[in-house]
């Protein structure tokens, strides 16, 4: 291998498919391998699901130097948080944020991780929760294969970084697709209004209609004119038009990996999330 | 928009070569910082030792300008101004107020402290005065020995007083 290359493998976790690929980094990206399994997986016992992916991934550490997990949003509970005038340390914190989750979802925090992004000195922040047996399990997989464990990231969370730069302070919302979900998040001023995933069978432009209108009832006083961008897996709507005023959702990913057809970037697109071109 | 920072990995279980390079960058820092920390240190005691010496330095020089030498003449002279000017003149003028030595005029009153002695001139119209002054000098607790030691009559004066001078040991009090 060469100095200057380093091979990286993405892994994607969806409830009835997992996916690898292995990437050499060099002066351009070079796609080595791509596996797609057919696989269900029960949150409530992981293991026997990952019992291929264990194989498959020994195969295919060689070499790597790393391994990013991209979490479909299906395992992910998101909410945004407020931080209390009360609290006076982050146990409390902690402890107003778990009581938050178990008031909203109805669960018992206890069975789920909760992270929290605190920027400083803001009073809302957006959160994530995940089942701690699922999280245990992947954990475990990936030191047991030996390859360093670099992150594990919500499919939302990745496609929202990649995307940032073109967010301001204006209010917008921000969608990003799964297959048969939809997480839709509303922001203004910098701060998270609130946020919700939607599941949906049949058209996605219908079911993004629908959650549009009903979560700026909850989140925006503003109901008309507010741009929503929309990244992710399905795209029914015309990509990368530029133009980012109209109300209506605008695709601003790419919806094709170089060179790949279209059923081969759903099948890898959580995977590659990190590095979507 | 700042980037989301929500990683589930555990922070304890992150084992990524970037942790290596930060910690080796840490302990480079560390290093340098402790090496910087060390020769500001050793500046630092070398600029104090600079500064005590020249305090000292400054101190003789200012020593030396602002204390003039005396000799040992001047520091005796000093010395007996001091001592006669510390005698118990009050206690001293009182007892020759008294009434017994009113029969003589005092001009001049000489201590010498060394030898504990004082030295009276006098003028008295007579002689008889002269003596009486000096009995009743000799009955004085305060003095003892007390002897005429010259006399004369001053013929320029019509009254023609007799000055005369007398020595007696001084007990101070």
């Amino acid at each position: 291998m060469s100095r200057f290359t380093r091979r990286r493998l993405y892994l994607s976790i969806e409830p009835t498919r997992l996916a690898l690929v292995k990437i050499k980094h060099g002066r351009s990206a070079l796609l080595e391998t791509a596996v797609c399994l057919e696989t269900e997986i029960d949150s409530h016992s992981p293991a026997s699901g990952f019992a291929a992916l264990r194989e498959l991934l020994k195969a295919d550490v060689r070499e790597a130097i790393s391994l990013q997990i991209t979490l479909a949003d299906h395992w992910v509970k998101y909410f945004v948080t407020e931080r209390i005038a009360g609290v006076r340390s982050l146990a409390e914190l902690d402890q107003l944020t778990s009581l938050q989750f178990e008031s909203l979802y109805g669960l018992s925090s206890d069975e789920w991780r909760i992270c929290v992004d605190w920027g400083f000195g803001s009073k809302r922040a957006l959160a994530c929760a995940v089942p701690k047996l699922l999280l245990d399990t992947i954990v475990d997989l990936a030191r047991s294969t030996g390859v360093p464990l670099r992150n594990i990231t919500p499919f939302f969370v990745s496609e929202f970084n990649r995307h940032r730069r073109r967010i301001g302070r204006a209010p917008l919302s921000f969608a990003v697709s799964e297959r048969e979900g939809l997480t839709l998040a509303w922001l203004a001023n910098g701060q998270w209004l609130g946020i919700r995933r939607h599941a949906f069978q049949g058209s996605l432009a219908d079911a993004i209609a629908q959650a549009i209108r009903q979560d700026s009832l909850l989140f925006c006083d503003q109901d008309e004119g507010i741009p929503v961008l929309l990244s992710g897996i399905e795209a029914p709507i015309e990509p990368r038009s530029g133009d980012f005023s109209a109300s209506s959702p605008q695709y601003v990913s790419t919806p094709l990996w170089p060179g790949k057809s279209a059923a081969w970037s759903r099948d890898f697109r959580l995977a590659l999330s990190h590095c979507w071109p | 928009m700042r980037s989301i920072d929500i990683d589930f990995l555990p922070n304890g279980r992150r084992d990524t070569p970037g942790k290596w390079i930060a910690l080796t960058f840490a302990l480079v820092l560390l290093t340098a910082t402790v090496w910087e920390w060390w020769q500001l240190n050793e500046a630092s005691a070398a600029l104090r030792q600079q500064f005590t010496e020249a305090r000292r330095q400054e101190d003789q020089v200012v020593g030396a300008s602002s204390t003039p030498a005396l000799s040992e003449k001047e520091i005796t002279a000093i010395n007996d101004a001091v001592q006669l000017l510390n005698l118990p003149w009050d206690s001293l003028l009182a007892t020759f107020e008294a009434e017994k030595f009113q029969t003589v005029a005092l001009l001049a009153l000489t201590p010498r402290r060394q030898q504990h002695a004082l030295r009276i001139l006098a003028e008295a119209k007579t002689a008889e005065d002269m003596a009486s002054f000096i009995k009743a000098l000799q009955g004085e607790p305060a003095f003892q020995n007390a002897v005429l030691i010259h006399h004369e009559i001053n013929p320029k004066d019509i009254n023609r007083p007799i000055r005369f001078s007398v020595d007696a040991d001084w007990r101070l009090p």
